[in-house]
């Protein structure tokens, strides 16, 4: 658990943060929207899922890693 | 899916492998192979070369068995629905985790030689992004793009390697074989790893338009590949010397130092070439990506891919600040190579062969 703690402390900065919301923009605007238009309902939850999982939780674990003091 | 529109030629195909092969690896390749078999490491070469065509023939006849599978279809079909997904796994870690040290080892040449106050970070960031957006268009658009690009690269290249020849000193070849047979075999293994991308053949088939000719193509591209790294390695032991291109980590760069090209034209020859080497690493990613995108949007059983390519921006990013320094980043390739690439290059190819022909019997009888 704590070497999770550590490497979340080390790696999770306002980069990364960023490029998990990059991610979700791809997938929510550009890849969601593909998907829906041409019914591929399993592609356009699967994207769906992942964008909603990195927005909350990339802003979960930033948080979590600007609160720990390892 | 794969529509008509999605299908390539086999002389695309050969621009493919050879721009997948070639990444920021062979900046360093010389140092490393020279550490093991000091001025023998272009006779290494040559051996890596002829083994990797002759595993890149075992993954052309599997290819031509299972024509019409993709390639963990392949899988699903030889081992079963459970097996088969679990075989294709190991493949989808080795291809982030090498995409992942290829960005890092493109970030450390670029602060080196390029972009010296930039943080590394701000160097790999904007390359995932690109990266992503071209292999999110599809096989066509890669193509055609490498297309464009081999002959940019491959140009200048070529003119460099040229205005370089005038430092070389041939004597620094000789003697020939002088090391011990375990040197060779390290070395060869350096060798072997430095043709990685050659297993992307693996998931080319169903791209194809004339599958018959994809061997020839592939191979026409390593074949490519053999001749670059014996040009520059060569350049490298004649013009620095064995023992300073052994100490140099990246000694092609170094090479560049002493270019001088008639005229003065160029001033900044080592930043041209750092420039040129970008495109390498954007194009060895790119295939990578590709690759990993069609594995893993089959293992899920998804008709389209593209979002796979999406959403392995944080992912690669947070690999490629793995390791403190470039030591350690060359331990972390090393890993990966020996157990990852090794899986997928050699393992389970041979492996889908036995298989594929064990089956292709029992269907006979």
């Amino acid at each position: 658990m704590k070497s999770v703690l550590i490497f979340v402390q080390n790696y999770f900065n306002i980069n990364v943060l960023a490029l998990f919301l990059i991610s979700s923009f791809f997938l929510f605007n550009l890849d969601c929207k593909e998907y829906k238009a041409k019914n591929l309902k399993k592609e356009y939850k699967f994207s769906m899922v992942i964008a909603i999982l990195y927005i909350v939780g990339g802003f979960i674990i930033y948080g979590i890693a600007k609160v720990i003091n390892i | 899916m794969i529509t008509d529109n999605d299908k390539i030629n086999s002389s695309e195909l050969g621009i493919f492998i050879f721009l997948a092969v070639v990444g920021m690896g062979v900046l360093s390749l010389p140092s490393r192979l020279n550490s093991h078999v000091n001025n023998d490491a272009w006779l290494v070469i040559i051996v890596a070369a002829l083994i990797n065509i002759l595993f890149l023939y075992i993954i052309c006849k599997v290819g031509k068995i299972n024509q019409n599978r993709g390639f963990v279809e392949t899988l699903r079909f030889l081992f079963g629905n459970i097996l088969g997904t679990i075989l294709a796994i190991p493949v989808i870690i080795y291809c982030i985790l090498f995409m992942g040290l290829e960005l890092r080892l493109f970030g450390e040449v670029t602060k080196l030689y390029l972009l010296h106050k930039t943080p590394l970070e701000f160097i790999i960031f904007p390359l995932i992004i690109l990266v992503t957006i071209l292999v999110r268009k599809g096989i066509e658009a890669i193509a055609h793009s490498f297309g464009i690009l081999v002959f940019i690269i491959g140009f200048a290249v070529l003119a460099l390697t040229l205005a370089g020849s005038q430092n070389m000193q041939m004597s620094n070849l000789r003697p020939f074989f002088t090391q011990p047979l375990s040197n060779y075999i390290s070395g060869l293994m350096v060798g072997v790893y430095a043709f990685s991308g050659v297993e992307i053949m693996l998931i080319m088939y169903p791209y194809i338009k004339k599958p018959q000719r994809a061997f020839k193509a592939a191979t026409s591209a390593i074949v490519a590949v053999l001749v670059l790294y014996i040009v520059i390695t060569v350049q490298c032991i004649t013009s620095l010397g064995n023992e300073e291109t052994k100490s140099l980590v990246w000694p092609v760069m170094a090479l560049t130092k002493s270019i001088s090209i008639p005229g003065g034209f160029v001033e900044d020859v080592e930043g041209l070439l750092a420039a040129l080497w970008v495109i390498y690493a954007f194009t060895s990613l790119v295939s990578f990506m590709f690759f990993y995108t069609v594995i893993a949007g089959d293992v899920f059983k998804h008709k389209k891919n593209k979002h796979f390519a999406s959403l392995s921006i944080p992912v690669l990013y947070i690999i490629s600040l793995q390791g403190s320094s470039i030591a350690d980043v060359f331990k972390l390739i090393d890993f990966v190579m020996r157990y990852f690439s090794s899986y997928t290059t050699f393992v389970l190819p041979v492996i889908m062969l036995i298989f594929s022909l064990i089956k292709g019997k029992r269907m006979q009888g």
